[in-house]
Protein backbone atom coordinates (compact mmCIF):
# COMPACT_ATOMS: atom_id res chain seq x y z
CA UNK A 1 0.00 0.00 0.00
CA UNK A 2 1.40 3.55 -0.79
CA UNK A 3 0.31 6.23 1.25
CA UNK A 4 0.09 10.07 -0.31
CA UNK A 5 2.56 12.43 1.17
CA UNK A 6 1.79 15.73 2.19
CA UNK A 7 1.09 17.85 0.18
CA UNK A 8 -0.22 21.86 0.88
CA UNK A 9 0.35 25.29 -0.34
CA UNK A 10 2.43 27.34 1.40
CA UNK A 11 0.74 28.69 4.88
CA UNK A 12 1.00 32.37 4.16
CA UNK A 13 3.67 32.78 7.05
CA UNK A 14 5.56 30.43 9.36
CA UNK A 15 3.64 29.89 12.67
CA UNK A 16 6.74 29.91 14.51
CA UNK A 17 10.19 31.72 14.16
CA UNK A 18 13.28 30.05 15.70
CA UNK A 19 15.52 32.92 16.50
CA UNK A 20 19.17 32.54 16.85
CA UNK A 21 19.46 36.28 18.90
CA UNK A 22 23.17 36.15 19.46
CA UNK A 23 25.93 33.62 19.09
CA UNK A 24 27.62 34.74 22.25
CA UNK A 25 27.61 32.11 24.76
CA UNK A 26 29.07 31.82 27.83
CA UNK A 27 29.58 27.89 27.18
CA UNK A 28 31.11 25.80 25.23
CA UNK A 29 28.95 22.41 24.94
CA UNK A 30 29.78 19.84 22.83
CA UNK A 31 26.38 19.05 20.92
CA UNK A 32 25.66 22.70 20.37
CA UNK A 33 23.28 23.25 16.87
CA UNK A 34 25.09 26.61 16.37
CA UNK A 35 28.28 26.65 14.30
CA UNK A 36 29.88 29.81 14.86
CA UNK A 37 28.89 30.23 18.51
CA UNK A 38 31.12 32.24 20.36
CA UNK A 39 32.49 34.13 18.11
CA UNK A 40 31.81 37.66 19.90
CA UNK A 41 32.19 39.64 16.65
CA UNK A 42 29.61 37.91 14.73
CA UNK A 43 27.12 40.09 13.42
CA UNK A 44 23.51 40.24 14.97
CA UNK A 45 20.71 42.55 14.57
CA UNK A 46 21.05 45.79 16.58
CA UNK A 47 17.63 46.48 19.09
CA UNK A 48 16.08 48.66 16.37
CA UNK A 49 16.37 45.80 14.08
CA UNK A 50 14.97 43.43 15.99
CA UNK A 51 11.98 45.62 16.71
CA UNK A 52 11.69 46.07 12.64
CA UNK A 53 11.92 42.30 12.30
CA UNK A 54 9.22 41.61 15.15
CA UNK A 55 6.98 44.33 13.61
CA UNK A 56 7.01 42.31 10.72
CA UNK A 57 6.30 39.07 12.37
CA UNK A 58 3.35 41.13 14.13
CA UNK A 59 2.01 41.68 10.48
CA UNK A 60 2.83 38.26 9.43
CA UNK A 61 0.52 36.89 11.70
CA UNK A 62 3.45 35.11 13.32
CA UNK A 63 2.27 33.20 16.63
CA UNK A 64 5.08 32.40 18.07
CA UNK A 65 9.10 32.90 18.34
CA UNK A 66 11.43 30.50 19.59
CA UNK A 67 14.44 32.64 20.82
CA UNK A 68 17.49 31.13 21.16
CA UNK A 69 21.60 31.34 20.42
CA UNK A 70 24.10 31.32 21.43
CA UNK A 71 22.77 32.22 25.36
CA UNK A 72 19.97 34.65 24.42
CA UNK A 73 20.29 36.20 28.18
CA UNK A 74 24.00 37.88 27.24
CA UNK A 75 22.23 40.35 25.23
CA UNK A 76 21.05 43.17 27.61
CA UNK A 77 18.56 44.30 25.66
CA UNK A 78 16.67 40.44 25.21
CA UNK A 79 14.45 41.05 28.07
CA UNK A 80 13.10 44.05 25.89
CA UNK A 81 13.25 42.66 22.92
CA UNK A 82 11.05 40.09 24.64
CA UNK A 83 8.59 42.56 25.99
CA UNK A 84 8.44 44.08 22.74
CA UNK A 85 7.23 40.49 21.36
CA UNK A 86 4.75 40.48 23.82
CA UNK A 87 3.35 43.74 23.14
CA UNK A 88 2.40 42.30 20.06
CA UNK A 89 0.57 39.26 21.28
CA UNK A 90 3.36 37.10 20.07
CA UNK A 91 4.06 34.23 22.42
CA UNK A 92 7.97 33.77 23.31
CA UNK A 93 9.44 30.62 24.20
CA UNK A 94 13.63 30.99 25.55
CA UNK A 95 16.12 28.24 25.36
CA UNK A 96 18.55 29.58 27.91
CA UNK A 97 21.43 27.36 29.31
CA UNK A 98 20.32 28.81 32.65
CA UNK A 99 23.90 30.07 33.76
CA UNK A 100 22.88 33.72 33.26
CA UNK A 101 19.81 33.31 35.65
CA UNK A 102 19.77 35.57 38.64
CA UNK A 103 17.28 37.43 41.13
CA UNK A 104 17.45 41.07 39.04
CA UNK A 105 16.84 38.88 35.68
CA UNK A 106 13.77 36.97 37.23
CA UNK A 107 12.65 40.18 38.43
CA UNK A 108 12.39 41.52 35.39
CA UNK A 109 10.77 38.64 33.57
CA UNK A 110 8.34 38.08 36.12
CA UNK A 111 4.78 39.04 34.86
CA UNK A 112 5.16 38.15 31.59
CA UNK A 113 2.59 35.91 30.69
CA UNK A 114 3.48 35.31 27.01
CA UNK A 115 6.55 33.38 27.89
CA UNK A 116 8.02 30.12 27.75
CA UNK A 117 11.14 29.35 29.91
CA UNK A 118 13.37 25.84 28.46
CA UNK A 119 16.29 25.21 30.32
CA UNK A 120 19.17 23.22 29.40
CA UNK A 121 20.44 20.28 31.04
CA UNK A 122 22.15 17.77 29.62
CA UNK A 123 22.35 14.51 32.60
CA UNK A 124 20.76 13.94 35.50
CA UNK A 125 24.45 13.80 36.99
CA UNK A 126 26.95 15.70 37.39
CA UNK A 127 29.32 13.67 35.77
CA UNK A 128 27.26 13.03 32.65
CA UNK A 129 26.12 17.09 32.33
CA UNK A 130 29.17 18.44 32.48
CA UNK A 131 31.09 16.12 30.51
CA UNK A 132 28.44 17.31 27.70
CA UNK A 133 27.85 21.49 29.05
CA UNK A 134 31.40 21.94 30.48
CA UNK A 135 32.70 21.66 33.88
CA UNK A 136 30.85 23.25 36.64
CA UNK A 137 27.45 23.77 34.75
CA UNK A 138 25.59 21.03 36.30
CA UNK A 139 25.29 23.31 39.57
CA UNK A 140 24.85 26.41 37.70
CA UNK A 141 22.20 25.67 35.80
CA UNK A 142 20.30 24.02 39.15
CA UNK A 143 20.86 27.22 41.01
CA UNK A 144 19.12 28.70 37.65
CA UNK A 145 16.09 26.79 37.55
CA UNK A 146 15.79 27.30 41.86
CA UNK A 147 15.67 30.80 40.99
CA UNK A 148 13.24 30.80 38.23
CA UNK A 149 11.02 28.59 40.01
CA UNK A 150 10.96 30.96 43.12
CA UNK A 151 8.89 33.04 40.41
CA UNK A 152 6.55 30.08 39.59
CA UNK A 153 6.81 30.67 35.93
CA UNK A 154 3.80 28.37 34.67
CA UNK A 155 5.73 27.53 31.51
CA UNK A 156 8.99 26.28 32.35
CA UNK A 157 10.44 22.67 31.51
CA UNK A 158 14.24 21.04 31.10
CA UNK A 159 15.59 20.01 27.92
CA UNK A 160 17.64 17.29 27.34
CA UNK A 161 18.77 16.72 24.08
CA UNK A 162 19.18 12.63 24.21
CA UNK A 163 22.53 10.90 23.39
CA UNK A 164 24.62 7.97 23.91
CA UNK A 165 26.29 9.92 27.34
CA UNK A 166 23.09 10.65 29.01
CA UNK A 167 20.49 8.10 27.59
CA UNK A 168 20.76 5.90 30.44
CA UNK A 169 19.31 8.95 33.10
CA UNK A 170 16.61 9.81 30.90
CA UNK A 171 14.25 8.54 34.00
CA UNK A 172 16.02 10.33 36.70
CA UNK A 173 16.16 14.02 34.62
CA UNK A 174 12.54 13.27 34.13
CA UNK A 175 12.78 12.80 38.50
CA UNK A 176 14.62 15.58 38.84
CA UNK A 177 12.58 18.23 36.95
CA UNK A 178 9.43 16.66 38.27
CA UNK A 179 11.42 17.50 41.99
CA UNK A 180 11.54 20.70 40.90
CA UNK A 181 8.24 21.34 39.98
CA UNK A 182 8.66 21.47 35.95
CA UNK A 183 8.42 20.10 32.66
CA UNK A 184 10.41 17.79 30.97
CA UNK A 185 11.35 17.82 27.05
CA UNK A 186 13.52 15.60 25.89
CA UNK A 187 14.99 16.50 22.02
CA UNK A 188 16.37 14.30 19.60
CA UNK A 189 20.11 15.07 18.69
CA UNK A 190 20.83 15.96 15.29
CA UNK A 191 23.90 16.39 13.16
CA UNK A 192 23.76 20.13 12.87
CA UNK A 193 26.51 22.95 13.79
CA UNK A 194 29.24 21.93 16.20
CA UNK A 195 27.23 18.83 16.65
CA UNK A 196 28.45 17.17 13.37
CA UNK A 197 31.49 16.72 15.08
CA UNK A 198 30.55 14.38 17.85
CA UNK A 199 27.77 13.01 16.06
CA UNK A 200 29.73 9.24 15.93
CA UNK A 201 30.40 9.60 19.53
CA UNK A 202 26.68 11.25 20.92
CA UNK A 203 24.05 9.64 18.38
CA UNK A 204 22.18 7.08 19.60
CA UNK A 205 22.52 3.20 18.15
CA UNK A 206 19.36 1.25 16.88
CA UNK A 207 18.25 -0.03 20.23
CA UNK A 208 18.70 3.07 21.95
CA UNK A 209 16.53 4.30 19.56
CA UNK A 210 13.72 1.98 19.93
CA UNK A 211 13.86 2.65 23.98
CA UNK A 212 13.42 6.14 23.00
CA UNK A 213 10.39 5.94 21.18
CA UNK A 214 8.88 3.36 23.45
CA UNK A 215 9.35 5.90 26.13
CA UNK A 216 8.49 8.80 24.87
CA UNK A 217 4.99 6.28 23.70
CA UNK A 218 4.53 5.22 27.39
CA UNK A 219 5.21 9.16 29.17
CA UNK A 220 3.06 11.53 27.56
CA UNK A 221 3.71 13.83 29.98
CA UNK A 222 7.20 14.46 28.64
CA UNK A 223 7.05 16.94 25.97
CA UNK A 224 9.38 16.17 22.63
CA UNK A 225 9.43 18.40 19.85
CA UNK A 226 10.54 15.45 17.21
CA UNK A 227 8.27 14.77 14.20
CA UNK A 228 10.12 10.83 13.96
CA UNK A 229 9.38 9.02 16.40
CA UNK A 230 6.59 6.90 15.82
CA UNK A 231 4.55 6.69 18.59
CA UNK A 232 1.12 6.08 18.42
CA UNK A 233 -1.66 8.32 15.70
CA UNK A 234 -3.28 9.79 18.65
CA UNK A 235 -0.34 10.73 21.32
CA UNK A 236 1.05 12.40 18.04
CA UNK A 237 -2.13 14.87 18.04
CA UNK A 238 -1.54 15.23 21.65
CA UNK A 239 2.33 16.34 20.66
CA UNK A 240 1.87 17.98 18.10
CA UNK A 241 3.12 17.77 14.64
CA UNK A 242 3.38 14.58 12.82
CA UNK A 243 5.47 15.82 9.86
CA UNK A 244 8.24 18.17 9.17
CA UNK A 245 7.39 21.73 10.42
CA UNK A 246 10.77 22.99 7.74
CA UNK A 247 9.66 25.83 5.52
CA UNK A 248 5.93 24.46 5.97
CA UNK A 249 5.44 25.57 9.61
CA UNK A 250 8.34 26.91 10.78
CA UNK A 251 11.93 28.83 9.74
CA UNK A 252 14.66 29.53 11.74
CA UNK A 253 16.96 32.97 11.33
CA UNK A 254 20.21 33.20 12.90
CA UNK A 255 22.31 36.42 14.63
CA UNK A 256 23.05 38.18 11.24
CA UNK A 257 19.16 37.75 9.78
CA UNK A 258 19.94 34.92 7.35
CA UNK A 259 16.81 32.58 7.10
CA UNK A 260 16.72 29.03 6.79
CA UNK A 261 14.06 26.36 6.93
CA UNK A 262 15.03 25.13 10.36
CA UNK A 263 17.48 25.22 12.89
CA UNK A 264 19.25 22.06 11.28
CA UNK A 265 19.29 23.20 7.78
CA UNK A 266 21.67 25.83 8.27
CA UNK A 267 23.94 24.77 5.67
CA UNK A 268 24.51 27.61 2.62
CA UNK A 269 22.18 25.89 0.09
CA UNK A 270 19.64 26.16 2.30
CA UNK A 271 19.72 29.99 2.91
CA UNK A 272 16.24 31.80 2.13
CA UNK A 273 17.75 35.48 2.37
CA UNK A 274 18.12 37.90 4.67
CA UNK A 275 15.90 39.76 6.50
CA UNK A 276 18.32 43.12 6.72
CA UNK A 277 17.70 43.08 2.60
CA UNK A 278 14.28 41.36 1.84
CA UNK A 279 11.14 40.87 3.82
CA UNK A 280 10.61 37.49 5.73
CA UNK A 281 7.09 36.89 3.31
CA UNK A 282 9.13 36.98 0.51
CA UNK A 283 11.70 34.68 1.87
CA UNK A 284 8.93 32.39 3.00
CA UNK A 285 6.44 32.53 -0.09
CA UNK A 286 9.37 32.78 -3.05
CA UNK A 287 13.09 31.32 -1.78
CA UNK A 288 14.12 28.36 -3.89
CA UNK A 289 15.55 27.03 -1.08
CA UNK A 290 12.18 27.12 0.69
CA UNK A 291 10.59 26.00 -2.18
CA UNK A 292 12.81 23.10 -2.54
CA UNK A 293 12.28 22.11 1.16
CA UNK A 294 8.60 21.62 0.03
CA UNK A 295 9.01 19.63 -2.26
CA UNK A 296 11.00 16.97 -0.70
CA UNK A 297 9.97 13.13 -1.37
CA UNK A 298 10.96 10.20 0.54
CA UNK A 299 9.64 7.69 -1.72
CA UNK A 300 11.10 5.03 -0.05
CA UNK A 301 8.58 5.70 2.94
CA UNK A 302 5.39 5.74 0.84
CA UNK A 303 4.77 2.22 1.00
CA UNK A 304 5.86 2.19 4.66
CA UNK A 305 3.00 1.44 7.42
CA UNK A 306 4.77 4.40 9.62
CA UNK A 307 4.96 6.95 6.66
CA UNK A 308 1.21 8.49 8.32
CA UNK A 309 3.25 8.91 11.49
CA UNK A 310 6.44 10.42 10.37
CA UNK A 311 5.98 10.96 6.75
CA UNK A 312 10.15 10.31 5.92
CA UNK A 313 11.64 11.70 8.81
CA UNK A 314 13.83 14.72 9.70
CA UNK A 315 15.28 15.81 6.18
CA UNK A 316 18.75 17.34 8.05
CA UNK A 317 19.69 14.20 9.69
CA UNK A 318 18.39 12.40 6.10
CA UNK A 319 21.01 15.33 4.33
CA UNK A 320 24.16 14.95 6.72
CA UNK A 321 24.44 11.12 6.54
CA UNK A 322 23.14 10.71 2.76
CA UNK A 323 24.02 13.53 0.93
CA UNK A 324 20.01 13.67 0.07
CA UNK A 325 16.83 15.42 0.98
CA UNK A 326 14.71 12.78 -0.54
CA UNK A 327 16.10 9.73 1.33
CA UNK A 328 14.20 8.29 4.42
CA UNK A 329 15.53 9.20 7.67
CA UNK A 330 18.28 7.14 8.39
CA UNK A 331 17.52 6.89 12.10
CA UNK A 332 13.77 5.52 11.02
CA UNK A 333 13.10 2.83 13.61
CA UNK A 334 11.34 1.10 10.84
CA UNK A 335 14.20 0.74 9.10
CA UNK A 336 16.12 -1.55 11.86
CA UNK A 337 13.04 -2.48 13.41
CA UNK A 338 13.23 -6.11 13.58
CA UNK A 339 17.15 -6.35 14.43
CA UNK A 340 16.09 -5.05 17.94
CA UNK A 341 14.73 -6.91 20.44
CA UNK A 342 11.39 -5.63 22.48
CA UNK A 343 12.57 -3.78 24.75
CA UNK A 344 16.29 -3.94 24.47
CA UNK A 345 16.73 -0.59 24.76
CA UNK A 346 14.66 0.27 27.80
CA UNK A 347 15.31 3.53 29.62
CA UNK B 1 -2.19 43.65 16.13
CA UNK B 2 -3.44 41.02 13.56
CA UNK B 3 -4.55 42.39 10.16
CA UNK B 4 -8.03 42.23 8.92
CA UNK B 5 -8.94 39.29 6.67
CA UNK B 6 -9.88 40.38 3.23
CA UNK B 7 -13.22 38.40 2.26
CA UNK B 8 -15.02 38.25 -0.67
CA UNK B 9 -17.55 41.19 -1.32
CA UNK B 10 -20.56 39.16 -1.53
CA UNK B 11 -19.24 36.89 1.33
CA UNK B 12 -18.91 39.67 3.61
CA UNK B 13 -21.90 41.51 3.38
CA UNK B 14 -23.40 38.32 4.41
CA UNK B 15 -21.11 37.98 7.44
CA UNK B 16 -22.05 41.70 8.36
CA UNK B 17 -25.33 40.59 9.74
CA UNK B 18 -25.55 41.16 13.78
CA UNK B 19 -26.72 37.18 13.85
CA UNK B 20 -23.35 36.35 12.78
CA UNK B 21 -21.25 37.83 14.56
CA UNK B 22 -22.16 36.49 17.94
CA UNK B 23 -19.03 34.56 18.08
CA UNK B 24 -15.43 36.11 19.27
CA UNK B 25 -12.09 34.23 19.56
CA UNK B 26 -10.98 33.47 23.37
CA UNK B 27 -8.39 35.38 25.12
CA UNK B 28 -6.07 33.57 24.91
CA UNK B 29 -6.18 32.09 21.10
CA UNK B 30 -4.79 33.43 17.46
CA UNK B 31 -6.57 32.98 14.38
CA UNK B 32 -5.42 34.08 10.80
CA UNK B 33 -7.06 33.17 8.20
CA UNK B 34 -5.30 30.83 5.29
CA UNK B 35 -6.33 29.72 1.80
CA UNK B 36 -7.55 26.53 3.82
CA UNK B 37 -9.26 28.49 6.13
CA UNK B 38 -8.61 29.25 9.80
CA UNK B 39 -5.75 28.44 11.63
CA UNK B 40 -5.82 28.69 15.37
CA UNK B 41 -3.18 28.90 18.44
CA UNK B 42 -4.34 28.30 21.36
CA UNK B 43 -1.12 30.60 23.33
CA UNK B 44 -1.22 28.43 27.08
CA UNK B 45 -1.16 25.10 25.78
CA UNK B 46 0.71 26.36 22.21
CA UNK B 47 -1.40 24.40 20.08
CA UNK B 48 -2.43 24.91 16.37
CA UNK B 49 -5.76 23.75 15.13
CA UNK B 50 -6.29 24.01 11.50
CA UNK B 51 -9.77 24.64 10.22
CA UNK B 52 -10.42 23.60 6.98
CA UNK B 53 -13.47 25.99 6.47
CA UNK B 54 -12.67 27.24 3.21
CA UNK B 55 -14.44 30.20 2.55
CA UNK B 56 -17.11 29.65 5.06
CA UNK B 57 -15.75 31.55 7.89
CA UNK B 58 -13.77 34.46 8.34
CA UNK B 59 -12.46 37.06 10.74
CA UNK B 60 -13.56 40.75 11.68
CA UNK B 61 -11.37 43.34 14.09
CA UNK B 62 -13.63 44.47 16.50
CA UNK B 63 -13.82 48.53 17.93
CA UNK B 64 -13.49 46.60 21.47
CA UNK B 65 -10.12 44.92 20.56
CA UNK B 66 -11.65 41.37 20.49
CA UNK B 67 -11.55 39.11 17.00
CA UNK B 68 -15.29 38.54 15.60
CA UNK B 69 -15.80 35.10 13.76
CA UNK B 70 -17.72 35.76 11.13
CA UNK B 71 -19.67 33.01 8.94
CA UNK B 72 -21.21 32.63 5.50
CA UNK B 73 -24.31 31.80 6.07
CA UNK B 74 -26.77 30.47 3.16
CA UNK B 75 -29.15 27.79 3.29
CA UNK B 76 -26.82 25.50 1.57
CA UNK B 77 -24.02 26.17 4.03
CA UNK B 78 -25.73 26.48 7.24
CA UNK B 79 -25.60 23.04 8.44
CA UNK B 80 -22.07 23.11 7.63
CA UNK B 81 -21.53 26.40 10.01
CA UNK B 82 -23.14 25.27 12.37
CA UNK B 83 -21.18 22.09 12.99
CA UNK B 84 -17.81 24.04 12.48
CA UNK B 85 -19.21 26.65 15.22
CA UNK B 86 -20.00 23.94 17.47
CA UNK B 87 -16.22 22.33 17.30
CA UNK B 88 -14.56 25.42 17.86
CA UNK B 89 -16.97 26.17 21.09
CA UNK B 90 -16.24 22.74 22.65
CA UNK B 91 -12.30 23.39 22.01
CA UNK B 92 -12.62 26.91 24.06
CA UNK B 93 -11.55 28.11 20.55
CA UNK B 94 -14.37 31.01 20.75
CA UNK B 95 -16.55 31.65 22.95
CA UNK B 96 -19.98 34.10 22.80
CA UNK B 97 -19.59 37.34 23.02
Amino acid sequence: MSHRPVSWDPLCAPVNVTWEITAKCNLRCRHCLSSDIGETDAAELDFEQCRAFIDELDRLDVFQINFGGGEPFLRDDFPDIVDYAHSKGITTCVSTNGTTINENLVKRLDGMKLLRIQVSLDGATETTNDAIRGQGTYKRILEGIAILRKKNFPHMSVNMVVTRINFSEIEQLCELASNYGVKTRLSRFRPAGHAKRVWREFHLDHSQLAGLSEFLSAHREVLTGDSFFPITKEDRRELGLNVCGAARLTCSVLPDGSVYPCAFLCDEPFKGGNVTCESLKDIWLHSTAFNAIRSIRADACESCTRFTHCHGGCPAVAFFLTRALNQADPECIASFQREVPRHAGTV
Amino acid sequence: MVSVVSIEPTVYRKMDRQEDSRYEVSPHVRVRKEAFGLLFFNTEESRLTFVKSGALLGIQDHPDGSKKILADIKPETRGNVKRLFSHLLKKGLIRES
